[in-house]
């Protein structure tokens, strides 16, 4: 050891270098072995590095609530991970999403919806395949069933967990119906049932509000008309459309018998709800007794306004089946995700940990976890058990299957049934030209 | 801007590569109805909006052009609703006022008219995007104000000597001397206009309002670039609308010569 190549504080109190180099060594394997004894906490905590993950989610405050509880609950489980969170309403939620994909700026964990958006961004490859995950023991999905894993897989990969299952339904304002001492609807109805109780509500409000919500225009209520009508669903396998001029035309003319009789809300007040903007729901603004939403709608339009709503099922149609259960929202990771070990961790936590789903509770609906379901089942609300009796009783009687195809223009063609829905109700186009007219455009923009 | 010029010749939905596909987002323009109908909306709202908006800005500068006591705060007041005018606000605002329970209803309602929701009407609802442009009147106004202050007080006075009364001296000084400004508030509110977005996003909900009544052309641009994820076609579409505001500007300066006067303009009689 020459002297020249150190520095020498004091006579006879210099360190030699590899006797440094020896000391430096030990101090960082020791201070590594202290630190992982430090961090464990569950035994999973070993493989879990911190790091700060950005989650995003739709939904009203209440969800958010739960939701910032829940992810504390995670934070101080796995001691270094931190959450940045961002929630919105669901109109322009995937524009943004989209948008932060592409611009390499996606979040870490993300809410997502059945369809399209699972298959399209799924097949697209912008979220994180789930199955190694799943093998490896990482992501505790022992709450799902075979049927819950298949509805968050695209083509057979697993790239989304459900939180919640749901169902078409017609939400009633109870608070009405009891003001005007009328019966609510039970089990199962017709349409022609339907229209009798529009009818009647409107005259015994004498102008206070209206039976129902047109809801002429949305192709989702249509969708479920028509599968109860024809048993078919509305897109075959090819991706072409299944309906005709007569299902059409049968569909708007009851809706153009209605707005005759005055017993559901004014076009134009209608068109002034936005899709996806639960606050401009002219049901919501106390217009109409009846309107039609998920039944996870009970929930969120309850906290938008002030009376107590209830379920009952979509009117049938036909005698064919046409209530069917689909996954309400689902958890995914994006794939470009700098941490996908400590993403899975939170939403392996998301999902089973006890604590973590009785805080969660049904803010997003009713559980898709059986885990979830027998935890949240002794106390549960007075609003969530009709939430769970509605869904068990929807479950066990005939369903149809969950419309859940995704072919380029399906979107395109929704907002065209829209316009067209739109022009009719407000008399610019008559039903049959309309109809007609649907079809040809609709066809156009599928095979674009 | 290049790269939007490639990828008006391509599919691009934003998430995985672009892939050539030559003119066939500029050939399906030329067929999309949606498209067509963004194209009418849009003309017919610059059409109205614009020539409105330049009179009522012409009205209301000559009005507060003298000098009289207290004028100061009332140019500011009037001037106000354009600073706000284009925010996301002021559209929220204005689509509660126009709203089936808004103010304006309200209003209507002391006459005894019952009026409906005005900005989800298909008949109406472009007439509030058209009445909130007019509204921001104060930007072109302002500059009218100072282009009235140019104009020499002598040929005022020299007219009036000459026995001109206020609506000749209108028509004959104040007008030919202002077609300058007027040329210049008309290519700027012309181009401003086409590419208005705010206004139609907000009142209308981010639909194009009830039956596409309200899809303004930059509107619509947006929704299949980020909604549909068409990246490609918008690209195509935002080139067409850069080729379309400069043939319109381009025409206008080419009428500009036998309207617009400009006082150094020799011996011209």
């Amino acid at each position: 050891m020459s002297s020249t190549s150190y520095a020498c504080i004091e006579e006879g109190r210099h360190i030699g270098r590899r006797r440094l180099l020896a000391i430096m060594l030990t101090t960082a394997v020791a201070t590594s072995v202290v630190a992982q004894f430090g961090a464990a906490g569950p035994a999973l905590a070993a493989g879990v590095e911190p790091a700060n993950l950005r989650i995003v989610w739709w939904g009203g405050e209440p969800r958010a609530v739960a939701t910032r509880q829940a992810l504390d609950l995670i934070a101080a489980k796995y001691p270094g991970v931190t959450f940045t969170t961002e929630y919105s309403g669901f109109a322009g939620y995937f524009d943004k999403f989209a948008t932060q994909v592409a611009g390499g700026n996606a979040p870490d964990i993300v809410q997502m919806n059945f369809a399209p958006e699972l298959a399209d961004y799924g097949s697209r490859g912008v979220l994180l395949d789930l199955g190694p995950y799943v093998q490896s023991g990482a992501l505790d999905v022992s709450g799902f069933n075979e049927a819950a894993l298949a509805s968050g897989s695209v083509d057979g990969t697993l790239y989304a967990l459900p939180l919640s299952g749901t169902t078409p339904a017609t939400i009633i304002n109870q608070t009405k119906f009891a003001q005007l001492g009328i019966a609510e609807p039970t089990g199962t109805w017709s349409w022609d049932d339907f229209i009798g109780l529009a009818a009647e509500i409107t005259k015994a409000a004498n102008g206070a509000f209206v039976g129902a919500d047109d809801a002429s225009a949305r192709q989702e209520v249509y969708e479920v008309w028509y599968i109860g009508r024809t048993g078919n669903q509305l897109y075959n396998e090819a991706g072409e459309r299944t309906d005709t001029v007569e299902d059409l035309t049968a569909w708007f003319e009851m809706w153009a018998e209605m707005r005759e009789a005055g017993s559901i809300v004014r076009p134009d007040v209608q068109a002034a709800h936005t899709p996806g903007d639960n606050a401009t729901m002219p049901f919501v603004l106390g217009r109409s007794a009846m309107t039609f939403q998920w039944s996870q709608g009970q929930t969120t339009l309850a906290s938008l306004q002030p009376d107590d709503l209830g379920l009952a099922m979509q009117p049938s149609a036909g005698d064919n089946p046409h209530q069917y259960v689909r996954p309400g929202n689902l958890i995914s990771i994006t794939a470009g995700t700098d941490h996908p070990d400590t993403a899975v961790a939170v939403v392996s936590a998301f999902v089973s940990d006890p604590e973590v789903l009785k805080v969660l509770a049904m803010t997003r609906g009713v559980p898709s976890s059986s885990t979830a379901r027998e935890l949240l089942e002794p106390s549960l609300s007075a609003l969530d058990q009709e939430q769970v009796a509605f869904i068990d009783l929807v479950s066990s009687g005939d369903l149809a299957n969950a419309p859940n195809a995704s072919f380029s223009g399906m979107l395109d063609v929704d907002q065209l049934f829209t316009r067209i829905g739109q022009d009719i109700a407000f008399g610019r186009l008559s039903i049959t030209e309309g109809a007609q007219r649907f079809l040809d455009q609709a066809a156009d923009l599928l095979a674009r | 801007m290049a790269v939007s010029f490639y990828l008006s010749f391509t599919n691009f939905d934003l998430l995985t590569t672009p892939d050539l596909v030559g003119a066939r987002n500029y050939a399906y323009l030329l067929r999309d109805p949606r498209y067509a109908q963004s194209l009418f909306v849009t003309f017919v709202y610059v059409a109205v909006s614009v020539p409105l908006k330049l009179v009522v800005a012409l009205a209301l500068a000559l009005l507060l052009s003298r000098s009289s006591f207290g004028i100061g705060p009332y140019r500011a007041i009037f001037y106000l609703p354009s600073l706000l005018g284009g925010s996301v606000a002021t559209a929220i605002v204005w689509r509660i006022v126009f709203g089936a329970d808004g103010i304006f209803n309200v209003a209507l309602g002391w006459f005894g008219i019952e009026g409906r929701s005005w900005i989800s009407t298909p008949e109406t609802s472009l007439a509030t995007l058209i009445a909130l442009a007019v509204w921001q009147f104060g930007a072109p106004m302002v500059i009218f104000l100072a282009a009235l202050k140019q104009i020499p007080a002598e040929l005022y006075e020299a007219a009036a000597i000459d026995g001109a009364g206020r609506i000749r001296m209108f028509g004959a000084i104040t007008l030919p001397l202002l077609t300058p400004i007027i040329f210049f508030n008309l290519v700027l509110q012309v181009i401003n206009s086409f590419q208005t977005f705010t206004p139609s996003y907000v009142i209308s909900g981010g639909t194009g309002g009830p039956s596409d009544t309200t899809l303004l052309y930059s509107l619509y641009l947006y929704l299949e670039a980020f909604t549909k994820l068409r990246m490609g076609y918008a690209s195509a579409m935002a080139w067409v609308l850069l080729a379309i505001i400069g043939a319109i500007t381009a025409a206008l300066f080419a009428t500009s010569r036998r309207w617009v006067f400009y006082a150094d303009q020799g011996d011209r009689s």
